[in-house]
């Protein structure tokens, strides 16, 4: 074998070594890519699935809906008072997890002049706000009121003690509003 | 070694390498476009958000989900459902939901094309439809 020959082996060495290295960073990119188009095809906004869970806390008598203690009927989007002071009632009705709840949604419900509650992984950190047309139950009449439910969705890190006492917000896009009725 | 052996084995080497590259990339691309894997992550979804619908209807309820299941088996439980293939019990598709504290949620359903979600008082089941 001549030097020339020599060379000519190193050269193609050193070659597929970099083109190894683009190869596997093309693949890479190549699955990256089509990961995030088929999570594209198959995602759900979050608007829609943070509605379907927020319905139980006014067509749900084992949340806030008012269910009449003689027929047993429930009204829908109803909210009866009694429930709404009742302490931890939301914690029956919709309770993340303690440690990872804040990776999913928590929401804070206010009622006018009834006040508010939020689920135990509410950190002031809205992401969108429902508002519902609801009636409710003062205990003796039903009166017409806004009930406005503000969704937190998932937050990449958990707030620390200094930002859960001051309710200081984790850094998310703009609240956006989403009215349903 | 002369040059000619070496050239022939470094030409062989590249074929190889290209024909590898093309031979992975076909077969992520195969993997990805599996209508199945596609339908199955559909299923879990729409079957976790219709436990969260049925919890916020004031009573009893029944609902037949409305895309043929029989390529798999869904698993409800209390905290989460699941859905995988018929033979493969691993690689399930598991979505969580939150049901309120006295609620519970149960049921198996193996490889039936219609499937039904039952909501009777606190507890929602996942069973074959009755037949019309």
């Amino acid at each position: 074998m001549s030097e020339d020959d020599i060379f000519d082996v190193g050269r193609k060495t050193i070659y597929w070594m970099i083109a190894g290295f683009v190869m596997a960073m093309v693949m890479i990119a190549y699955v990256m890519i089509i990961g995030g188009y088929k999570a594209r095809l198959t995602e759900v906004p979050n608007e829609i699935k943070s509605e379907f869970i927020a319905l139980r806390f006014v067509n749900n008598p084992d949340c806030f809906a008012y269910q009449d203690p003689v027929t047993k009927r429930v009204f829908p989007f109803s909210i009866d008072v009694t429930k709404f002071k009742e302490e931890k009632r939301i914690d029956k009705c919709y309770l993340t997890e303690k440690e990872k709840g804040y990776k999913t949604f928590n929401f804070k419900l206010s009622l006018g002049q009834y006040g508010s509650l939020q689920t135990n992984n509410y950190f002031e950190a809205p992401q969108s706000q429902k508002e519902y047309s609801v009636l409710v139950w003062d205990g003796a009449k039903f009166e017409r009121d806004t009930l406005f439910i503000d969704v937190q969705e998932t937050l990449p890190y958990l707030p620390t003690e200094e930002q859960k006492k001051t309710a200081m917000p984790a850094p998310q896009p703009q609240a956006k509003r989403v009215f349903i009725r | 070694m002369n040059t000619k052996a070496a050239s022939i084995l470094l030409w062989i080497f590249e074929v190889i390498a290209v024909i590898a590259v093309i031979l992975i990339a076909l077969s992520i691309a195969k993997q990805f476009s599996d209508e199945t894997a596609l339908r199955k992550i559909n299923a879990a979804e729409d079957i976790s958000m219709m436990v969260n619908t049925l919890v916020g209807l004031p009573g009893d309820a029944l609902v037949e989900y409305p895309r043929d299941l029989s390529k798999f088996t869904v698993a409800l439980t209390t905290q989460y459902v699941v859905i995988f293939e018929k033979d493969a019990k691993v690689d399930g598709e598991t979505r969580n939901f939150i049901l309120p504290s006295d609620y519970g949620a149960v049921g198996i359903v193996k490889q039936k094309g219609k499937v039904c979600l039952q909501k009777i008082g606190k507890t929602i089941s996942v069973e074959e439809c009755p037949k019309p």
